[in-house]
């Protein structure tokens, strides 16, 4: 071989390692890259928390005037390094939330601390008299005292102390009367349920047709001019951006959904648009699964004299069911990450307990949310797509663990 | 198949004949809903009239003074869809042939894994990650020639974002092509004295050429009507064409989601316009993709 093809044989096994090794190098870059940013933000509290902070005004309740200052011990187990009021028996510290707000909450509380029991809320509103919370996670702003000689004295947060500061600052003090506080938000609960809202109606507006599509043009439809208008059409529809799914859902769906009594954005315009986009990937997924299941079957149970109808539900379908399983499973996962369409539909803003008929606002498009504006919030924002792409793998694994499984079935029933 | 029809399998027949009519006529609503909701603007009647010419080859956007011009947002979705597109090719076609040909099948599956996890990947988290990650790369590189970037925003962060997308579609029709190309001509290739690689890059690529011109086609169309991910590092430029790779860009789907708030008005409806220019722009860029995959079909033939 002369030198030249040997260098040449070189470059193209050289380059084609080196174009694998990119592609595998940018999976585990965005995968790390969520991770790391997103891990330390995601806790339980994330899960089932409010998105919006809840602003608390507390004051003693009507037996007293103030809280007097006790005297508490510190906790063995609190690090050292974070400040504790032993005049009221509460630990707090610097930190930087979830809504990457810089805060200062508290990490330890004493069963016995006044401010634990004695608050009540003052901010008008159905919780108004009702205990103030006073627990771990809650953030102080504001705290009112009586200082040595009864004067009226504010520290905290807003005053521009330190965690450390506001402690050294209390010990000094000989009663509180009062608090701000917040209780954080950044939790995902609203967008959690939105989601599966969305999930749950635009599979069910979905999936029947998608799969009586795919019936019909993988088991009735001759190979004609017609079939072949149908099937062009819905892969056209394959090719459209999900963006102008989104105009279509405003200008084709909105309509239908306010004769039925739902104006403006809901989850509902949202399911209807998604089911509509979710069709060329469904059908194009229960064809195969159609296909899948051998001719014979239908012939035999012709033969045994059931009907079209009988033989397509009773041997056709079960057969079928790991694939439109599996398209069930893509379906959902597309739900999940879809954004685009959905911010024209749903909205945008978080609702905290979201309905069919209310707008809302989903994991994906609260990353979107979140990744918008002057400041975007990479932490939250990350934390969220981990959820997301945590539950989009899974989904895709349990497809292919499906369609392995099924090939397996295959090959011992042809052997 | 004649013979007695119960009156179940005749319904049934119509509900699956209806359903598939229902899916395909979703193409057409969506075509003419959103061209009608689409012109508006530019109707006699509608209060705040717009020009068309104006609106095609202005090159100026500012929502803020009324004034719309998608001529530079055009050119620049363009440049980055193709140059993200074309980024993505070699990537594609070269990790194809890995795991069609090369790999033995246990790193081959492996490796269709990644396709596929790359493939599932939901755009906002692509967006997250280019907000994060490439336009800091983006800045870094433009720091080294001594430019500075808005934050990485910038026509290089688009590109390398749709590259990152649009290589998954391309790969996994590229593959499916590549197996398609009969062993057999690996063997007569073989057999005449070329090398594996030789094999591989002169007769397996050149056979699965339809395959990877459908690929590129399906990928550019991702590209076109990518949003959320590419709105997140664009930087929403207010006039242009973009002529560095290091300035701020504007795409079309950018320009449909930048700051929607309203959903009545000159502002909201002039969004369905551009999304009437996207369509355009998707068909004819495949009608192209088409025109120059039947010159090379032809040219193959001729051979």
């Amino acid at each position: 071989m002369t030198n030249s093809r040997k260098f040449k044989n070189f470059l193209r096994s050289g380059s084609t390692l080196l174009a694998t090794l990119l592609v595998v190098f940018v999976l585990v870059s965005v995968i790390a890259y969520i991770f790391s940013n997103g891990w330390g933000t995601l806790d339980a509290s994330m899960f089932s928390g409010d998105y919006y902070a809840t602003n608390i005004l507390a004051r003693t309740d009507e037996s007293i005037e103030a809280l007097e200052a006790g005297s508490f011990d510190r906790p063995a187990a609190l690090d050292a390094d974070i400040p504790f009021s032993s005049n009221y028996g509460f630990a707090i510290r610097d930190e930087v939330n979830r809504e990457n707000n810089k805060v200062q909450s508290l990490v330890y509380v004493d069963p016995n601390s006044p401010l634990a029991h004695n608050m009540v809320i003052a901010t008008a509103g159905n919780k108004q008299g009702k205990k103030a919370p006073f627990e771990v996670g809650t953030t102080l702003l504001v705290v009112d005292a009586l200082d040595l000689e009864g004067n009226r004295t504010s520290h905290g947060q807003r005053k521009g102390e330190s965690a450390e500061e506001l402690v050294a600052a209390l010990d000094e003090t000989i009663a509180i009367t009062g608090y701000q506080s917040q209780i954080p938000g950044g939790g995902i609960r609203g967008p959690i349920i939105s989601t599966l809202i969305l999930i749950g109606m635009s599979m069910l507006f979905s999936m029947p047709i998608a799969l009586s599509a795919a019936i019909y043009l993988q088991r009735l439809a001759k190979d004609n001019r017609f079939t072949r208008a149908i099937r062009t059409s819905i892969n056209l529809l394959a090719g459209v951006p999900s963006i102008i799914f989104g105009m279509m859902g405003i200008t084709v769906i909105f309509p239908i959904v306010q004769a039925l009594g739902v104006d403006g954005l809901s989850l509902l315009l949202g399911s209807l648009t998604m089911s509509i986009m979710l069709l060329p990937i469904l059908i194009r997924q229960s064809e195969e699964a159609l296909a899948s299941v051998p001719p014979s079957y239908t012939m035999a149970s012709l033969a045994l004299g059931a009907t079209e109808t009988q033989t397509l539900f009773k041997v056709v379908l079960p057969a079928a069911l790991p694939g439109i399983l599996s398209a069930f499973l893509l379906g959902i996962s597309r739900v999940i990450g879809e954004s685009a369409a959905l911010i024209f539909t749903i909205g945008t803003a978080v609702n905290e307990a979201p309905s069919l008929t209310g707008s809302g606002s989903t994991l994906a498009v609260l990353i979107w949310n979140l990744m918008g504006g002057e400041t975007p919030n990479f932490r939250l924002a990350s934390a969220v797509s981990l959820v997301i792409l945590a539950i989009v793998l899974i989904l895709n694994i349990t497809v292919k663990i499906i369609v392995g499984f099924t090939r397996k079935e295959e090959t011992k029933k042809v052997f | 198949m004649k013979g007695r029809r119960y009156l179940s399998d005749r319904i049934f027949r119509g509900i699956f004949l209806f359903a598939a009519l229902f899916a395909a006529a979703m193409i057409v609503l969506l075509l003419v809903f959103v061209t009608v909701r689409g012109i508006q603007p530019f109707l006699p009647s509608y209060p705040e009239r717009q020009s068309i010419l104006p609106f095609l080859t202005g090159m100026r956007w500012r929502a803020d003074q009324g004034v719309y011009g998608v001529g530079f947002i055009i050119i620049n979705t363009l440049v980055g869809s193709i140059l993200g597109g074309l980024l993505a090719l070699p990537l594609a076609v070269l990790s194809a042939i890995v795991i069609g040909r090369i790999a033995p099948p246990k790193i081959s599956q492996a490796l269709t894994t990644v396709v596929e996890t790359l493939a599932a990947i939901p755009s906002v988290v692509y967006g997250v990650f280019a907000a994060g990650k490439i336009t800091a790369l983006v800045d870094d590189i433009a720091s080294t020639f001594g430019i500075s970037t808005y934050g990485g925003s910038s026509q290089l962060a688009v590109i390398l974002l749709l590259a990152i997308m649009t290589y998954p579609t391309m790969t996994s029709l590229t593959i499916s092509g590549i197996k398609a190309v009969p062993l057999t001509l690996d063997s007569a290739s073989l057999a005449l004295g070329a090398t594996k690689m030789e094999t591989y890059f002169k007769v397996v690529i050149p056979g699965a050429r339809s395959s990877i011109f459908a690929g590129f086609s399906l990928g550019l169309g991702r590209a076109f009507g990518e949003a959320t991910a590419v709105s997140m590092v664009a930087g929403n430029a207010l006039i242009g064409p973009t002529t560095s790779l290091f300035e701020r860009t504007r795409t079309l789907t950018s320009t449909i989601l930048a700051g929607l708030h309203e959903t009545v008005g000159l502002d909201y409806d002039i969004r369905f316009s551009v999304g009437v220019v996207l369509m355009i722009i998707i068909l004819v860029t495949n009608a192209m993709i088409f025109g120059v995959k039947r010159h090379f079909d032809k040219k193959a033939e001729g051979k």
